[in-house]
């Protein structure tokens, strides 16, 4: 560990500190609930030294801004997806179709593997300290029109589909066979509503339940690309701590991870009852349709891409 | 020095216009892409916003130069113009403006400089974000000059009020209009 | 800490009576809470311009810009040249036009900056061409602007959708019927205000037949400046075009209708027209821009959850809860703007409310008619702001004639709102998004 640029704080024990901690869900969602456990053992773990405040629903700007806050020091701790303003390579998790199952994913994001350790760190460049992996869901595509050929990429759907924007996800949409549509977010929800388009891609169940279950139709779960996120602290006010309180926020963290990657799956297939419950009809896919999906994409979107999160890392991690 | 400062004045004001116009331009180019031929440019949202941040603080600017913000003067119904209390309340009031400008431009400068250090690139387009991020610390330079600029004025004008009891004085809000 | 952001507030005050540029005014309680609240200010100027380039914001200049095109360009005066067949020999018409052309516009933006901008240009300078001060022309726009946020499409009511995990077009239903009413109202008030008023102009009487001739002509000279509003709601209705690039639509199709059509726009006069839109754009978003980082200390200083905390510790009646909450809410709407607003209040009101057996749909229409108005209650009013730019008009001219809006035909929606939930849930009922 490293010690504070002053060297005044003694490297045992516990101090008084509050810690501002940001995340972009609702207070009371589930990842609400997890943040709140975490930040629970930690407080105990300090014997009650450690405090935090806590920002749901993005109240401190969008994750990509409240990380770049991270790093300059003036809020301690986020959970949320790695933002690509500083360094676009640090979003290669969400990369489509680099994992296709739970079983996959948990390969692949595995804590000290090789694409948690990139990440990491990435992270560290930009002056934060990467605690942990959260996993949220697996990528789908909403629509309010059935789908002609669900399974079949290679038939064009001639829908216009919201997408983020992101090199990525437009070529996904594209070859998934749709037109990819640039919206904001914040008007996504009207535009979907007056038909400027017909769906959205980009997230997954759990986050369309939340923003789009009144005009969601036709849920598909083509999982387009695995959604992590990640537990980050501001390097300045790691490099605060002691000793002694590292190692309670790195034992919380890790239990954080562990507990996710053991809830997730399950949460997953919650939120698509609830999508169904609200009206939605869920397409089904076979294990050839999912193939036939995930080489389409690899074959077309990763090479236009791959200069994006630097060839070599990209080669790395894409060669399993 | 007059001449330069024309000029400059002319140049931020047919700097805005043209944004002003390009904007709702773009938007309708994406509208017809989007509607008429099923393919919108990626980018264009992003492309925007390098106008959107200098038309702002630019027009931000322009408003200070031609002293055309908008404020609530209450207290200016009781105190009357050409009066000594009226020539003390312009001076403050320049003053208080002045202060809060040079401090919010040092901040302005924090970021420009650490936006500098950064040099992020615009997601889609790979644009240097710095290209928009920068337009805050000039917007506010060009805000803060012009809000001296009237407070030299306002000096000028109240110094001759205090020192001329009987002398009515024209507003000077007025007077540069 | 709670004293601090009231020093703060009465800091705002007192340089706003010394009529320091709005940009300072929120720039200076901005420093104080800086310096005296410890809030860092080494991440607001990112933060800030994080907020300016947000496409929410960006209908507001949009629509500044449209505004003064259709008011230049003629489309807008034969339009209301239009309307005039059927209110212009009535005392007061021209006022309900104002307020109703407001709610329509509220049905094409979903923010409470639009109807303003787009129609005070030309409705303002008419109404006092007609007789009407000033003052009361500019404020009589300006509250109705606010129907943005309460007919549907809203930013604010989508917002609320998300951070309660609330069915957004309930939400949106919500506010309609309190929308209506306070066209409603607002109306009635002008028709009783307008008869104290002793230099109204209406237009002359003409013998039937000159009637007859001059109604024709008026139709067919607004049939051009007609096809913009079809094109508008058509346009979003029909999935053309969001609401925002709506604005952008209308600035567009005016010029060629202002140059070629009614001949009015010629090329300097639509220079001047686009570099007043400019400065009238520097002027708001530079105001917007601090007025935001303003909002965001009191966020940080989580001075929401502080309030919330006290107002639930002085009863636990429900109505007079319900009545503290709206006191609670005004206040709110004075320190901060709509979004912030909900997007920090709704999740911490939302649980208490329904303990006391309110509906979240219920609560989302209290919670925008609340909102809604704080953009016009000072000191942080942005829309009142915009309004007394757009109407050439000073603060304490505004003042007076607003108050008696807000007072006399908005606050009693407020309670018709809070106590009375069929006035909300009627609609969403009606179309099954309440069970
Ligand atoms: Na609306
Ligand atoms: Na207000």
């Amino acid at each position: 560990g490293s010690s504070s640029p002053a060297g005044t704080n003694e490297a045992q024990g516990f101090e008084e500190r509050t810690l501002k901690f940001g995340h972009v869900r609702p207070e009371g969602s589930s990842t609400d609930e997890d943040a709140n456990a975490f930040m629970a053992a930690v407080t105990e773990g300090t014997e009650g030294k450690t405090t935090f405040e806590v920002y749901p629903n993005s109240q401190l700007g969008d994750y990509a801004l409240v990380q770049e806050r991270l790093g300059i020091g003036d809020v301690e701790m986020q959970l949320a997806p790695a933002a690509p303003n500083i360094n676009p390579a640090i979003t290669l998790p969400s990369l489509p179709f680099l994992a296709s199952t739970w079983d996959e994913a948990k390969t692949i994001f595995a804590r000290d593997g090789l694409l948690f350790n990139e990440v990491e760190a990435m992270f560290e460049q930009e002056n934060i300290k990467m605690l942990a992996g959260y996993p949220k869901y697996f990528g789908g595509i909403i629509t309010t029109v059935a789908p002609k050929a669900p399974g079949d990429p290679n038939i064009s759907e001639d829908v216009k589909i919201r997408v983020p924007g992101i090199k990525s996800f437009e070529l996904t949409a594209t070859a998934l066979g749709y037109q990819a549509s640039p919206i904001a977010f914040s008007e996504a929800f009207t535009a979907i509503q007056t038909g400027i388009v017909n769906g959205a891609i980009g997230s997954g169940a759990e986050g369309y339940y939340s923003s789009f279950r009144d005009v969601t139709k036709y849920y598909l779960p083509v999982n387009s690309h695995f959604e992590i996120w990640w537990l980050q602290m501001s390097m300045d006010a790691w490099n605060k701590l002691s000793d002694d309180e590292k190692a309670v926020i790195e034992a919380a963290a890790l239990k954080f991870e562990q507990d996710r990657w053991a809830t997730a799956p399950e949460e997953e297939q919650e939120y698509i009852a609830l999508l169904e419950e609200a009206g939605a009809v869920i397409i089904e896919y076979t294990d050839e349709q999912y193939k036939a999906m995930a080489d389409k994409v690899r074959a077309e979107v990763w090479p236009a891409v791959r200069e994006e999160y630097g060839a070599e890392l990209f080669d790395k991690v894409t060669k399993k | 020095m007059k001449k330069f400062s024309r000029a400059a004045a002319k140049f931020q004001e047919y700097f805005t216009m043209i944004l002003t116009i390009i904007l709702p331009i773009l938007i309708v180019i994406q509208v017809v892409l989007r509607y008429v031929f099923r393919a919108p440019l990626f980018g264009i949202e992003e492309l925007m916003l390098f106008p959107i941040i200098w038309l702002y603080m630019i027009g931000g600017a322009n408003a200070s130069r031609t002293r055309s913000h908008i404020d609530c003067g209450i207290l200016t119904l009781y105190i009357h113009e050409g009066t000594k209390g009226r020539a003390v309340f312009n001076v403050v009031r320049s003053l208080i403006s002045i202060v809060v400008s040079l401090w919010l431009t040092y901040w302005a400068y924090w970021y420009f400089m650490y936006s500098l250090k950064t040099w992020k690139l615009s997601p889609l387009l790979k644009f240097p974000m710095f290209f928009a991020e920068s337009a805050v610390l000039i917007g506010l330079i060009l805000m803060t000059i012009y809000t001296g600029a009237e407070l030299v004025d306002v000096f000028k004008a109240s110094r001759e009020t205090i020192r001329s009891k009987n002398k009515t004085i024209t507003a000077v809000k007025e007077e540069v209009k | 800490m709670l004293t601090l952001v009231l020093i703060d507030v009465i800091l705002l005050v007192v340089l706003l009576m010394f009529s320091v540029p709005l940009p300072y005014c929120f720039g200076g309680a901005l420093a104080f809470m800086a310096v005296a609240g410890g809030a860092s200010m080494r991440s607001m100027m990112l933060w800030g311009f994080g907020q300016m380039i947000s496409p929410i914001l960006l209908a507001s200049p949009l629509f500044i810009l449209a505004g003064l095109i259709m008011a230049r360009s003629g489309v807008a005066q034969h339009l209301l040249n239009f309307a005039d067949i059927f209110v212009g020999r009535v005392k007061g018409g021209i006022g309900v036009v104002a307020v109703t052309t407001c709610a329509i516009i509220g049905a094409i933006s979903g923010s409470g900056f639009t109807g303003v901008a787009a129609t005070g240009p030309v409705l303002i300078p008419r109404m006092v061409e007609q007789g009407y001060p000033r003052g009361y022309a500019t404020a009589l726009v300006t509250v109705s602007s606010v129907l943005g946020l309460l007919i549907p499409p809203s930013v604010i009511m989508i917002i609320y959708g998300w951070v309660t995990e609330t069915s957004i077009l309930a939400a949106f239903l919500s506010t309609v019927g309190p929308g209506l009413m306070i066209v409603l109202s607002f109306s009635i008030i002008n028709m009783i205000w307008v008869r104290k008023m002793p230099d109204i102009i209406l237009e002359e009487k003409l013998p039937a037949a000159e009637m007859r001739t001059r109604n024709l002509q008026r139709m067919v000279r607004a049939l051009p400046g007609l096809s913009l509003p079809v094109i508008i709601l058509g346009g979003i209705y029909g999935g053309v075009f969001t609401p925002s690039e709506a604005a952008a639509v209308a600035a567009i199709v005016s010029i060629p209708i202002g140059f070629w059509v009614y001949k009015e726009l010629k090329f300097k006069t639509f220079l001047e027209t686009v570099n007043e839109s400019s400065l009238s754009i520097g002027a708001i978003m530079t105001m917007i821009m601090f007025t935001l980082m303003l909002s965001q200390t009191y966020v940080l200083l989580k001075v929401p959850q502080a309030l919330v905390d006290i107002i639930f510790g002085i009863t636990t009646n429900k109505v007079l809860l319900l009545i503290v909450i709206n006191v609670f809410l005004f206040f709110v709407g004075m320190i901060v703007n709509d979004v912030t607003g909900m997007i920090l209040i709704a999740p911490l009101l939302l649980p208490l409310v329904t303990e006391l057996g309110i509906s979240p749909v219920h609560f989302a229409s209290i919670m925008g008619v609340n909102l809604a108005m704080g953009g016009v209650t000072p000191p942080y009013a942005s829309i009142l702001y915009l309004g007394m730019r757009i109407g050439n008009c000073q603060f304490h001219e505004i003042l007076r004639p607003t108050l008696v809006f807000l007072l006399f035909g908005y606050l009693p929606i407020v309670f018709l709102t809070t106590f009375w939930p069929p006035l909300s849930m009627y609609l969403p009922t009606l179309m099954g998004f309440v069970k």
